[in-house]
């Protein structure tokens, strides 16, 4: 089969059909601060390293996705909250910006352009996307609407919120979805060519899935229906096994699956309807031995591969910073090794 | 009577599961009217909580399930049941906290379960800093600390504060739970806890080993 660019081999998978090997993303937001050899926060600071960092690691890997995600927090900061920066992690966000079921009525979308993390965001992409056109997709998260108030107010309160003040709820959405839209489609102007909506409060590991109906399904339901592109929706590690048809009914293309879930029952019930992205273990990624990493590899692709559909990554839509490029270079490996199409070597 | 509180935790489950305020509240007072306050928290509340701990570890149970059960509970236990009346345990000093972190779901739900099982735990906060941590722990002559945490790199300051308990001569037991544990099942070893929670729920049982032991 002649070699496909990384993003024909993506739109092949994603018509659920095989393309020429089976799509690789490493989703990386740290790793380009090793590769640089800066700081977390000196790597975020300015677009253009985030631009070189993205580019090498797309290169080293072998990679068939750029990731435009900087930090789940930088969210919380065009909210005005605060962003607490480590050595060796994610960028976490400070204390909740909601104090009070009173905020929630007084609250009113931040504008992206009037936010400087955001607009760092966008023009990294903007970047990105003129070194690599239309070769390489450029993946651009966002968390859901539904999602973003566990930063914004504390997961604790938030439960609270959804169970017991439903009207107060409803008004928190109906702001956050209109800053998700903007945030968004500001993100696919600059060239993304796919949000990863963030969804894991959607998750049945996080609320059963009555409730998501009537809430986290809804709110997607609106949302991506308001969105300038193409979606897939991530539940960062939790499980969505029985929310598949009501997932596929979003209008998202793509779930982001749990290392928690039963892969093969996860590919029929997804089949021809959602492709799937994961799911390895990143946690436990940090201590995989080469040949851990060719028999994990090995044994996703043999249980969702076949057909199309399928896009191996990680299972939270991050790849920890302690992850050591051995491993990494180990898994791009055995995808180059394991997932070339048609899938032959499995037995039938 | 074994019956009667069978089919009492049933449908205290089932009320909980469905998060029903006024089903649950029904339900224990009705207990209430019929069994000590003993019996009540220990043969009803108490194994129904571990029961949706143990459910939300298999994946059958939500988490918001499992932490709205634990509120509806701490508000039945401070509108029934006033504090002269609980039993609290004799036991040395525990004290709970999220490490680093400001999200305190778990650290909530492991404070609701070990006070319907008789543990008083002194609140240690959340996003506290190793340092804030290990001083306030040997101030408090803390015995049993439980830590909750939710980023990777929370959970490998653990070590740093069992280190610098030890450098200090203070032998206390730490407990840790929260996502990065549950994904990687020798993460707790790595970072020198003594024992991992699967579930929030988990911290009772753990803990009444930990004090026999």
């Amino acid at each position: 089969m002649e070699t496909m660019t990384s993003l024909q081999r993506v739109l092949t998978t994603l018509s659920h059909k095989e393309p020429d090997r089976v799509p690789l993303f490493l989703l990386f937001t740290m790793h380009g601060a090793k590769e640089l050899g800066l700081s977390i926060r000196e790597y975020f600071s300015k677009p253009e390293n985030v631009v070189e960092g993205q580019l090498r690691l797309l290169k080293k890997y072998r990679n068939d996705a750029i990731y435009a995600f900087h930090y789940a927090s930088v969210e919380t900061e065009a909210w005005g909250g605060e962003v607490l920066f480590t050595e060796d992690g994610p960028p976490n966000a400070g204390a909740p910006i909601i104090t009070c079921p009173d905020d929630i009525k007084k609250l009113k979308p931040p504008k992206v352009s009037e936010s400087p993390a955001l607009l760092r965001v966008l023009k990294s992409i903007e970047l990105l996307k003129e070194k690599v056109g239309d070769t390489v997709p450029i993946i651009a998260p966002a968390m859901s609407p539904f999602s973003l108030p566990v930063i914004q107010m504390g997961f604790d309160h938030y439960i609270e919120l959804i169970y017991e003040q439903p009207e107060l709820f409803q008004q928190l959405m109906a702001v956050n979805e209109e800053f998700h839209v903007e945030w968004s489609n500001a993100q696919l102007a600059a060239g993304a060519t796919a949000i990863c909506y963030f969804d894991p409060v959607s998750s049945t590991s996080i609320i059963p899935k009555d409730l998501y109906l009537k809430t986290g399904h809804a709110v997607a339901k609106r949302t991506i229906a308001r969105l300038n592109g193409p979606t897939a929706t991530h539940f960062a590690s939790g499980r969505c096994l029985p929310l598949v048809d009501d997932i596929a009914e979003t209008g998202t293309a793509v779930i982001g699956f749990s290392t928690d879930e039963d892969v093969p029952a996860l590919k029929d019930a997804c089949r021809g309807k959602l492709t799937l992205l994961g799911n390895l273990n990143g946690i436990e990624m940090r201590n995989w031995s080469a040949d851990d990493a060719e028999r994990i590899v090995k044994q996703v692709i043999r249980e969702a591969g076949a057909g199309g559909g399928f896009i191996l990554s990680d299972n939270h839509g991050e790849i920890p910073y302690q992850v050591p490029d051995d491993v990494l270079l180990a898994i791009s490996e055995a995808v180059h090794k394991w997932g070339n199409y048609p899938l032959d070597w499995i037995e039938t | 009577m074994d019956s009667i509180i069978i089919s009492y935790k049933n449908n205290l489950l089932s009320s909980l599961l469905q998060v029903d305020r006024v089903a649950v509240r029904k339900l224990v007072v009705e207990a209430k009217e019929q069994f000590s306050l003993g019996t009540v928290i220990e043969e009803l509340i108490s194994p129904v909580m571990t029961n949706i701990g143990d459910q939300w570890a298999t994946g059958t149970v939500s988490l918001s399930q499992l932490y709205m059960s634990g509120r509806l509970v701490e508000d039945l236990l401070v509108t029934l049941f006033p504090s002269t009346e609980i039993q609290f345990k004799k036991h040395p000093p525990i004290a709970s906290a999220v490490l680093l972190d400001f999200h305190v779901l778990g650290k909530r739900i492991v404070d609701n379960s070990m006070r319907v099982a008789g543990y008083k735990v002194q609140d240690f906060g959340s996003g506290i800093t190793v340092d804030k941590l290990v001083q306030q722990t040997i101030e408090n002559d803390i015995e049993v600390l439980l830590l909750s945490v939710l980023m990777l790199p929370s959970a490998f300051r653990v070590g740093d504060v069992k280190a610098k308990l030890q450098e200090a001569g203070k032998d206390v037991k730490i407990c840790v739970g929260g996502a990065p544990f549950r994904f990687d099942k020798n993460l707790w070893k790595e970072v020198n806890a003594d024992v991992m929670g699967e579930s929030a729920t988990d911290a009772v049982a753990i803990v009444q080993k930990l004090l026999k032991g």
